[in-house]
């Protein structure tokens, strides 16, 4: 046989515990993990009427807005790459503050995998591009190229692969580099090619998440224009209501999550703490329709399933479900739906809780604060709750932890994404107790 | 690598065609895709060339899929069905094919939003925020917002074909093209799907591709995309697919040297560091640079030059290797089907 080739990726590993020594968050609720976490258990929403540009006139002027002023201080890498990687940057420095890097003097073993989108343009951006077009939407480039207020590196931030790399490099990570652009599972997909890569010894330690920062003028137009944004609410903080009845569209919220995740026996021996186990990871497409679930989740239902016997496990050891929950119409019952076909009646048996209803959606990022909430949750030996739960839906008829905090011991939960455009994504997450 | 991965279809499209063997004959003759851009004015870009597959505008109002997709997700979403339907996949379950594609730049189409913009002007040359809030953006098509997200056509893609497996898109450069084939015939070595669709597309030619292109200092950009389809080979053999060659092994690194990244590919594939390996798809640069759609595509001309005959008692084996716009690499090797 050949010799191992540093950095050679395929290198062969025996079935490897993948573990959590890192995490880091920001997101409207807080600037790091423990702020948010706090926030949630009392049931504050981060939801408020947008600062970052006067929307008045849409049918939805409300956002999980992140104040910037609480970010680690600005990068001159920022400028290529943007607002997701000074979002990224925030989120890791607490997560390397208890996995540091420094110790791995194998650079090429270190990978990232990361969801997001890249940036969208800026009123500004659109407005000089305006300048240059005629009345026929024709763009003079030269003109647009030849103008001082033409931003070059505008070019470079939208694309998705940006962030991902500059955020390696400024790591010193020079294993394999993931940028996955999934939409919304895009966060939890990032977490599960990780595992896999961990799995089969691509890597020794793999820095994982998502970070979107989706309160742009083009995104939050788009989501508007295409009708998924809340239009009718009765507050900023009541308007994201996953599972009630008086739901009608999701809220954008902006964030980051970023987890440090390697094997367990590395870990234990270099006297890391644990925060928790990536039990297993499955994926699918729903193949139906780009703007709906498959009405019968069988795309859900196969990705659920997937996670819970990748994870080696049966439905009857879930006692926890992080929800895709966005609030729409269409994706509450459909989950509801997947969880009585993959839990059968133990379906309201199982507490299933959205994170979205206190800080918004926050499509690439969602998986990864989410499955960072569901841990931290399980070490806290608490259950976060969904918010704003007044009206039942008769569709909507599980245990949903409604507007309190259940304070229960659990040690293996899901964590459900579900993609617009047919992704789905499934983490089967177990505490660091069970590792004792 | 724990086994060869066996390769029983593939399908491509280029500036010089939509034919594996077409193309690779075309290059054979030296003939270059290359030429000037047309579709916008290209002018204040000194010397710009392209490999375009250019098409006349077509009407999308009515039609979601060229809504959503974009012309080079367009490309994608053919490309796979042809190579699907040549595989013959249709009697595998649907949950077990996988879809594994490397997506090339997905711009926010700005210039579908000049048209509202155009009406909220100021009377100069500014657009009036308020303006545009307070009815203007009515005017934008309501699937705008999906050509801006890029698994979309990943997504379009399982809806045509039907199929549910894993489904992973990865941006936006030419290693993210190698990835995906990577990661494709991992799924098979790992038993997670009986067949795995390998895609990479290009991004679209245009104002904004020639401005990045521009300032990585990278060469002339071009469109295509390719598909291949990757099983087990006692898979195929047990279907009596035929086999066009095989993916042994691969890697990507980050930063270093492309050298690195051949190295462990090497490793992954058993190969010792001395054998012998040919450059794959000689002259594909001639199609211009397809960025994500560049590994599949030379992938898919090197199977259609080895379909031309084998030269000596052994397989030829070669190497696909990809460096990307920021400093990744990626290495691939595969061999001929004797």
């Amino acid at each position: 046989m050949p010799e191992r080739i540093p950095g050679a990726e395929g290198a062969g590993a025996a079935a490897t515990r993948v573990v959590v020594t890192g995490m880091g968050m920001v997101t409207s609720l807080g600037p790091d993990l423990a702020t948010t976490f706090d926030a949630m258990q009392a049931g504050r929403s981060g939801v408020r009427t947008l600062q970052r540009f006067d929307a008045t006139g849409l049918p939805c002027d409300i956002g999980a807005e992140i104040d910037v002023d609480t970010l680690i201080a600005p990068h001159p890498l920022d400028e290529e790459g943007g607002s997701e990687l000074r979002l990224l940057r925030h989120a890791a420095a607490q997560a390397l503050a208890t996995a540091p890097l420094d110790g791995f003097a194998d650079r090429t073993r270190i990978a990232v995998a990361i969801g997001g989108h890249g940036s969208t343009p800026t009123v500004p951006e659109i407005v000089t591009t305006v300048r240059h077009s005629d009345e026929n939407r024709a763009v003079d480039a030269a003109g647009l190229a030849a103008d001082p207020e033409f931003r070059p590196a505008s070019f470079i931030d939208r694309s998705p692969d940006t962030a991902p790399t500059l955020f390696a490099h400024l790591l010193d990570a020079r294993g394999p580099v993931i940028p996955v652009v999934s939409a919304c599972a895009a966060g939890t997909q990032a977490i599960g090619e990780g595992l896999r890569l961990l799995r089969e010894g691509r890597a020794d330690v793999v820095v994982a998440g998502g970070a979107e920062p989706l309160l742009s003028f083009s995104y939050y137009l788009g989501f508007a224009v295409l009708g998924a944004l809340t239009r009718r609410y009765p507050s900023p903080e009541g308007a994201s209501r996953p599972f009630d009845r008086r739901r009608n569209g999701f809220v954008i919220g902006e964030g980051a999550g970023v987890l440090i995740l390697e094997p367990l026996e590395q870990a234990r021996a270099a006297g890391r703490p644990i925060f928790g186990e990536i039990l297993g990871y499955g994926d699918s497409a729903d193949g139906y329709q780009i703007t709906a679930m498959h009405p019968e989740a069988n795309g859900a239902v196969q990705a659920m399933r997937m996670a819970i016997e990748d994870a080696d496990l049966s439905p009857d050891d879930v006692d926890y479900i992080n929800a895709h929950g966005t609030s729409t119409g269409i994706n509450d019952p459909t989950e509801t739906k997947a969880c009585k076909r993959v839990f059968g009646e133990r379906a309201y048996q199982v507490p299933i809780s959205s994170n979205k209803s206190m800080i918004g959606h926050t499509i690439g990022a969602a998986g990864a604060i989410e499955g960072i909430l569901t841990l931290e949750g399980m070490r806290r030996g608490v259950m976060l709750p969904t918010i704003n739960q007044e009206a039942k839906d008769r569709k909507c008829d599980l245990d949903y932890v409604p507007n309190e905090a259940r304070e229960t011991a659990h040690s293996i939960a899901l964590s459900n994404s579900f993609g617009f455009g047919g992704q789905n994504a499934c983490l089967c997450l177990g505490s660091a107790d069970r590792l004792a | 690598m724990g086994m060869r991965i066996a390769i029983t279809a593939a399908a491509v499209r280029t500036a010089l065609g939509e034919d594996a063997n077409e193309i690779r004959g075309r290059l054979d003759a030296g003939e270059s895709a290359l030429g000037p851009i047309v579709g916008f004015d290209a002018s204040g870009f000194d010397g710009a060339q392209a490999a375009q597959i250019w098409r006349e505008p077509e009407t999308a109002e009515d039609d979601p899929a060229l809504r959503i997709l974009g012309p080079h997700g367009r490309l994608l979403d053919a490309v796979t069905i042809e190579a699907h339907g040549a595989a013959g996949l249709e009697a595998l379950p649907r949950e077990r094919v996988g879809l594994f594609v490397a997506m090339g730049m997905v711009d926010a189409p700005v210039d579908d939003l000049a048209t509202a913009a155009l009406t909220a002007r100021d009377g100069g040359d500014a657009m009036s925020l308020r303006s545009f809030f307070a009815g203007a953006y009515r005017q934008i098509h309501p699937l705008w917002p999906l050509s801006m997200l890029n698994n979309v056509a990943a997504g379009q893609i399982a809806i045509d074909l039907d199929i549910r497996g894993d489904n992973v898109v990865l941006a936006s450069d030419a290693v993210a093209g190698l990835r995906a084939l990577l990661e494709a015939a991992r799924s098979i070595d790992e038993g997670r799907c009986d067949a795995a669709l390998a895609a990479g597309v290009s991004g679209r030619v245009s104002p904004a591709a020639l401005a990045r292109q521009a300032l990585h200092g990278s060469g002339h950009p071009g469109e295509g995309g390719a598909t291949l389809v990757f099983e087990s080979e006692t898979a195929a053999h047990a279907r009596g697919a035929p086999i066009l060659g095989y993916v042994l092994g691969g890697a990507t690194t980050f930063g270093g040297t492309p050298e690195r990244a051949t190295a462990a590919a090497r490793h992954d594939a058993g190969l010792e560091a001395g054998a012998e390996l040919e450059r794959a798809a000689r002259g594909a640069r001639l199609l211009g640079d397809l960025g994500a759609g560049t590994a599949a595509s030379r992938l898919a001309l090197t199977l259609a030059g080895w379909s031309r005959g084998s030269e000596g008692a052994l397989p030829r084996r070669a190497l696909l290797s990809a460096t990307g716009d920021d400093g990744g690499h990626g290495a691939l090797i595969v061999e001929e089907a004797v």
